[in-house]
């Protein structure tokens, strides 16, 4: 056998080989650039394809911490300044109030019922109007850490409602306090929460991503403390003119979906306070 | 006995403890280099590293193990069934450097007492160790599913307790991880949660001063201070108020703990 020749036929079949290793190497690079480029495109791509139009915030927080609380404990003491009104603590961290002052809706419901809120309910200042549910005769208000609402927590929130008279009648009101930041992490971007909804679908056609606001969502319910998530809510108006809020985890972009289930209620050791 | 968490975490563990004779590891889930630079951010460093105690085969345990044994012919202490789980993953290690410390067994080191118990954990033969010195007791439990009566009998009324806390079971359940790596963490041969680590603390917590570092934290399903106020709250409604006589502790995936005597 001819060594030398065998040697050269081995040094160029793997040159050749080298040489094809590498070029499928840069192609594979190149090909994982694309990906990237085209996710940014395609995102673009389906918002213009299903005619979504999206405004986005001017200034947003690239960063936020995670928030725990403690739920309060009602007590006659802290009630005492309540006028016109007559409360009743259920399970200690639920307030039942009657109005028992005349005080009509449209009063009311000025600037959002921030009148009334300051005027009649405990920390009412810390309480943002959430939704107005007229057939239910019935208003929802979340209450808010650092200017951001706590979204659908039981404990923070607060339902007045009223009679078919159109006059004030009760309230319900559950509160936190000792609010404490920690661990605060990077956000997804407004643009990013908008691209995972388009991505999942649920954007509908024609709509318009109207605001996204940053708030809270429940984490973690501990024994006497609630860990809250910071969480973006993205407010959609549709083509019939309907809005919609969809609410994602501001850290990993997980979609939330909240549900309004009435806790039960004991109205054992209940106290009662004019 | 003074003791540091050098790293503590999914992605590598090691504990450092010496007193005046020698020092120990217990575990090398770090890569060699990164066990030098944590050592001497506490001011100390291989050379007086007398032998390294591994609790088993997962790589987050014996990343470092290897290299460090080879680098620094420091002895290696496993059972047996570590031992053949390691080999291949932690490269030559020297017949004389190779060292069995079987379950449930007590050795010494000069004026420590070392001793292992089993856990329950998905490696071959996992155990971790209690230190003794003297009257003292340094109590290390990770990586374990549960803790049962027999393991709360032997780390009961340790002065300090390496204690894993790695999880809350709401953000598990929520969390991105496949159901199938949930329900590994869950089970009985997974990871202790923050509850479940308070509900075994209160069974072996003694009333004497006692620190306690929450340990072994997931990344992804736990946050410092969620643990340290899980663990809090549940101690509380068992009667035990943390700052009193008992103190919970942070560790940390990057920095090591200050070095401490107990």
């Amino acid at each position: 056998m001819d060594w030398s020749k065998t040697k050269t036929i081995f040094i160029i079949v793997f040159s050749i080989l080298n040489v094809l290793l590498y070029s499928l190497f840069l192609n594979r690079n190149a090909d994982i650039g694309n990906v990237e480029v085209m996710g940014q495109a395609s995102m673009e791509e389906v918002l213009k394809q299903e005619n979504i139009s999206y405004k986005l915030p001017p200034f947003v927080d690239k960063e936020a911490s995670f928030v725990s609380a403690d739920v309060v404990d009602f007590n006659k003491e802290s009630l005492k300044d309540l006028k016109g009104q007559r409360t009743k603590i259920v399970s200690n961290n639920l307030l039942k109030s009657t109005i028992t002052d005349k005080i009509t809706l449209d009063e009311a419901n000025d600037d959002d019922f921030k009148t009334f809120l300051s005027q009649y309910v405990l920390n009412g200042k810390e309480y943002v109007l959430w939704n107005v549910v007229k057939d239910e005769h019935k208003a929802f208000f979340f209450q808010q850490f650092d200017g951001r609402p706590i979204y659908y927590s039981p404990s923070a929130m607060l339902v007045i409602t009223w009679g078919e008279d159109e006059h004030i009648q009760s309230y319900e009101q559950r509160m936190l306090k000792d609010f404490a930041n920690f661990n605060k992490k990077d956000l997804l971007s407004p643009l990013d929460i908008i691209g995972s909804l388009a991505s999942r679908g649920l954007l509908k056609q024609n709509s318009e991503v109207t605001d996204v606001k940053m708030g809270y969502s429940t984490l973690v319910r501990l024994t006497e403390t609630q860990v809250f998530a910071p969480t973006w809510d993205v407010q959609v108006k549709l083509e019939n003119g309907e809005k919609e809020h969809h609410f994602l985890s501001a850290n990993e972009g997980k979609v939330i979906e909240f549900q309004l289930n009435g806790e039960d209620e004991k109205v054992a050791d209940e106290e009662q306070s004019e | 006995m003074r003791f540091s968490i050098l790293a503590s975490g999914s992605t590598g563990n090691s504990i450092y403890i010496e007193n005046e004779q020698g020092a120990y590891l217990v575990d090398a889930g770090l890569t060699a280099k990164r066990i030098e630079a944590q050592l001497a951010k506490i001011g100390r460093s291989m050379k007086d590293v007398k032998a390294i105690f591994v609790t088993h085969e997962h790589s987050d345990h014996i990343k470092g193990v290897g290299v460090l044994a080879r680098k620094h012919g420091v002895p290696i202490y496993a059972n047996q069934k570590t031992w053949q789980a390691m080999d291949g993953l932690v490269g030559e290690i020297a017949l004389d450097q190779r060292y069995q410390f079987d379950m449930e067994t007590v050795q010494s080191f000069g004026s420590i007492s070392i001793e292992s118990f089993a856990v329950s954990h998905d490696s071959v033969d996992p155990m971790f160790y209690v230190f003794h010195e003297n009257d003292r007791k340094l109590a290390i439990i990770t990586d374990t599913g549960y803790v049962s009566d027999r393991m709360k009998g032997i780390i009961k009324s340790a002065d300090s307790f390496v204690f894993e806390s790695n999880h809350d079971v709401g953000m598990l359940q929520m969390g991105r991880y496949p159901w199938s790596v949930k329900r590994r963490i869950l089970s009985d041969v997974g990871h202790v949660s923050n509850e479940d680590a308070a509900i075994a603390m209160n069974d072996v917590i003694e009333q004497k001063e006692t620190h306690i570092y929450l340990s072994h934290l997931s990344r992804d399903n736990n946050m410092k201070d969620l643990a340290r106020m899980s663990v809090e709250q549940t101690l509380k409604t068992c009667g035990i108020i943390t700052g009193e006589f008992v103190h919970l502790k942070d560790t940390d995936a990057e920095e090591p703990t200050q070095l401490i005597t107990i």
